[in-house]
């Protein structure tokens, strides 16, 4: 079972029957959580909170009138969905006894009764048995396991009507992707990570370049989506929302299926949502050592972390490295670096083949020697872009590699 | 040229601009240059692109996880089957092996499925609604196949060549195991065809297809539905209903619908939300004359009256369902039925524990625990509890065997609910005769839902009191 926080950032959508969005003329209209919800929804988190040690039902009978009147009606069904999921239960015990242990007990006993049908003589004996005093609280500690008898232990109480609003605005759009079987995002900057989440959920993802700028257009589907609509990738597409927060600039598109209408679903960058945990600066530590060593030469060269990705002309491929050191003077003199620690063979020789393909000859493949067999060394030995490491990559073998490269060029 | 699996899908490649007329399904698939076609259509492609002499390797099976290749032949004990299952199972393999065999409830529908599965040898994959009927089929099959039995769901995600797996993670799974079996068994199939798991059946390759159900979709009612079930599945290749086998290998059964009356309290309210009710239901029958229970749902929630109308219907189910006079004649019932074996079915949860904590009588609800209610299920079955009360649990695939009667207090899912759950009393016995009581609120909606629900299988004792 995943951490409830980690659920929580990676998917949460709502349940249809709190799927707030109205289609207008073709257009998903999501009724997001706004300021002007702020009021009502601090009342509730508070109100909520104090039913701590409570059950559930004594907490649904509470709000149950109190909607459309105090809390604005059509919303604060998901608020509870999410505070509801976000606390936790005990676990039911009272009495000492396990209510499924009394309850075996409890219906084994009345079935050999001779009373028909069984009396309070049975729910005497049973308490007897089990030193329970009142025969009302054989029944009650017979069901308090049930969801809605069990006692709110743990709440989120740290809530606050701002995170909560957030957290609503996510679980609606999430809701709404899921019922979608593609997406198109637009964006710039730290896709990266986007477009691995996307390939990591099996789904197809198209990169291209937007031609009047640097932003790149990726279209995220599932092979069954040629076929028509379907909902089987709905999951793995509303997974993505969090990750989109951490784009500089974004817009993503989806055609969603609600209630039997199709619609077309709008965000960009803005739209308040949380973003998933911040995504980690390095891959590995090799790449973290790598940044940290190469501050000698910082005077003349600039270290970019995940630069946008280079497509390889002529082909439909996208190539993520996983830095780019670029002259500080002399903006076109730029370098890519990509550190290959753990391989297989198959994935070495498609890198060094793309490589190769490459035109532009700045792509600098860091190799871990420790790993690799004679015979693909020697084979990339021929290779004039391939740097061979054992254990951290040298900087200063990769920095003379570019000084060579560089003159190489210039003449 | 030659085509592989792809995540559900088949692509084709290696084509190299040669002419030739692609099999029906392929579509061209900008994004990865390629024709693509959906899985289910595997043995149509194979076989057209044979008959047009076109060279092909076929490469859908090279990288689907081993499950045991040999197939699982020679590891079954043999069964005796009735005449009406060996006849069913003839007309399933004249159909090319596709299709849904329509049995009641307790007539052998699993013993078919594992006697087809036998006989065909072929790695299968077992769908089931439920993670209880998930732990049943396991069971069962166990009793029958000494090979190793793979299960998906309830926490379980082993892969062998017979793999039992629920809907949903069957549904989570498809992507990776759409080509790892070369036979599909539906248990329950009529939860198919209505487009919420249809993909399941879309993104797998195995040619051999066989569907179970007591309650198939009608092609009158719901024609797309059985429409959809027919691509997916197969047509219906044999269909009997409960009365073709009641008395031989159904036991018999006499039918009682009881009719009870609303206090005057009850009654008032009835009447105000019922009106309420009817003014919006009867402009939807205007403007849509054929919708189902969604469409109604879907035109009420777009007004302020139809969201009235749905709140004032859920306080009328709620009035039928715990109207006075039907737990007088409940206390009367199990008083005189204290013996035997007795099913209590309610129309929500709410009753089922009013009733449980009134009457004394173990609930078999999706609250309970799965383990708890096998374990219950196997005292009634032992027979130290015989009165079990349900909602929905027992509506549909479990095995309650020896039940003699059943007290129908209310349901919301009509015919189809009804069939099932009358099914669970009509395992046959030496000398049983079943009794069902039907309680029915005179005066109010139920008359006509009882009406419907009779007609659906035509019973010929009717009563009341």
């Amino acid at each position: 079972m995943l951490p409830q926080s980690l659920l929580l950032c990676n998917y949460y959508p709502t349940a249809p029957q709190h799927c707030n969005g109205q289609i207008v003329k073709w257009e998903i209209v999501p009724q997001y959580f706004t300021e002007r919800d702020y009021p009502w929804l601090s009342q509730l988190i508070e109100e909520y909170l104090r039913f701590k040690g409570q059950t559930r039902r004594r907490v649904v009978e509470h709000f149950r009138g109190k909607t459309g009147t105090i809390f604005e009606k059509k919303k604060c069904g998901l608020v509870f969905h999410l505070l509801h999921r976000m606390s936790e239960d005990d676990n039911g015990i009272k009495q000492g006894v396990k209510p499924s242990k009394l309850r075996a007990q409890l219906f084994e006993e009345a079935a050999t009764s001779v009373l028909r049908p069984a009396s309070s003589s049975v729910l005497s004996s049973i308490a007897r048995q089990n030193k329970i005093e009142s025969v009302t609280e054989v029944l009650e500690a017979a069901f308090s396991d049930l969801p809605l008898e069990r006692r709110l232990v743990k709440m989120p109480e740290s809530m606050t009507s701002q995170k909560m609003a957030l957290l609503c605005n996510l679980s609606l759009i999430q809701g709404i992707v899921s019922r979608s079987s593609q997406v198109e995002i637009k964006a710039f900057g730290s896709v990266r990570r986007v477009i691995r989440q996307a390939k990591l959920r099996k789904l197809l993802c198209q990169v291209e370049n937007q031609r009047s700028s640097d932003n790149l257009i990726i279209r995220v589907s599932g092979p069954l989506s040629l076929f028509g609509h379907t909902q089987i990738y709905g999951r793995s597409l509303a997974e993505l929302i969090p990750l989109l927060p951490w784009c500089e600039l974004f817009k993503l598109s989806a055609i969603c299926r609600i209630r039997g209408r199709d619609g077309l679903l709008q965000i960009k960058t803005g739209v308040s949502i949380p973003p998933a945990s911040e995504p980690k600066q390095f891959d590995s530590t090799t790449e973290a050592q790598f940044a940290i060593n190469f501050n000698p030469y910082m005077a003349d060269w600039e270290l970019i972390r995940e630069p946008e990705p280079i497509c390889l002309k002529g082909t439909n491929t996208l190539v993520f490295p996983d830095f780019m050191i670029r002259h500080r003077r002399n903006q076109k003199l730029k370098f890519f670096v990509e550190i290959i620690g753990f391989w297989t063979p198959e994935y070495l020789s498609r890198k060094t083949e793309q490589v190769k393909k490459m035109e532009i000859s700045n792509m600098i493949l860091c190799v871990d020697e420790v790993l690799i067999c004679e015979d693909s060394k020697a084979s990339l030995e021929l290779s004039n872009t391939v740097i061979f490491y054992k254990r951290k990559v040298k900087v200063a073998d990769v920095m003379s590699k570019i000084i060579q490269l560089s003159s190489n060029r210039f003449e | 040229m030659q085509f592989f699996y792809d995540r559900g899908t088949l692509v084709l490649s290696g084509l190299n601009d040669q002419a030739i007329d692609l099999p029906q399904g392929f579509i061209w698939d900008s994004r990865v240059q390629s024709y693509r076609a959906p899985a289910l259509l595997y043995h149509q492609i194979r076989k057209e692109l044979k008959t047009n002499q076109i060279q092909f390797d076929d490469l859908v099976h090279s990288n689907r996880p081993d499950v045991g290749r040999e197939g699982n032949s020679g590891k079954w004990r043999t069964t005796q089957l009735r005449p009406y299952q060996e006849t069913a199972i003839d007309l399933w393999e004249k159909n090319s092996c596709q299709g849904i065999v329509v049995l009641p409830t307790g007539a052998g529908k699993t013993c078919l499925a594992l006697s087809v599965i036998a006989k065909t040898g072929k790695p299968t994959l077992c769908l089931v609604p439920t993670r209880a009927l998930l732990e049943q089929w396991h069971q069962e099959i166990r009793q029958r196949y000494c090979g190793p039995i793979g299960l998906l769901g309830d926490g379980s995600r082993t892969i062998e060549t017979i793999t039992v797996s629920t809907y949903e993670s069957a549904y989570r799974r498809v992507v990776d195991i759409g080509n790892t079996f070369d036979m599909i068994v539906v248990d329950e199939c009529h939860h198919f065809g209505c487009g919420i798991r249809d993909e399941i059946l879309k993104m797998c390759t195995a040619g051999l297809r066989l569907g179970l159900t007591a309650t198939p979709p009608s092609s009158y009612s719901s024609g797309d539905v059985a429409n959809r079930l027919e691509c997916l599945i197969g047509p219906i290749v044999f269909e009997l209903s409960i009365e073709d086998l009641t008395g031989s290998y159904l036991a018999d059964y006499d039918y009682y619908t009881l009719h009870i009356d609303l206090t005057p309290e009850e009654k008032a309210h009835y009447q105000i939300d019922i009106e309420v009710y009817r003014v919006v239901f009867n402009s939807f029958r205007t403007s849509c004359p054929m919708g189902n229970y969604l469409d109604w749902v879907r035109f009420a929630s777009r007004s302020e009256e139809g969201r009235k109308a749905l709140t004032a219907f859920h306080r009328v189910k709620k009035i039928l369902a715990s109207a006075k006079e039907k737990f007088q004649i409940l206390n009367t019932l199990i008083s005189r039925h204290w013996d035997q074996k007795l099913l209590i079915f309610t129309a929500d949860t709410e009753t089922t524990y009013h009733i449980s904590k009134n009457y004394l009588i173990m609930p078999i609800t999706s609250e309970i625990g799965r383990k708890e209610r096998e374990a219950m299920i196997r005292s009634y079955r032992e027979g130290r509890i015989r009165t079990l009360v349900s909602c929905r649990v027992l509506n549909e695939g479990i095995d309650v065997p020896d039940a003699e009667v059943a007290i129908i207090m209310g349901g919301n899912h009509g015919t189809r609910e009804h069939i099932q759950r009358i099914g669970r009393i009509l395992r046959p016995k030496p000398g049983k005769r079943a009794i069902i009581y039907e309680l029915v609120c005179r005066g109010t909606i139920e008359v006509n839902q009882s009406k419907n629900r009779r007609r659906a299988f035509a019973s010929p004792i009717t009563s009341s009191l």
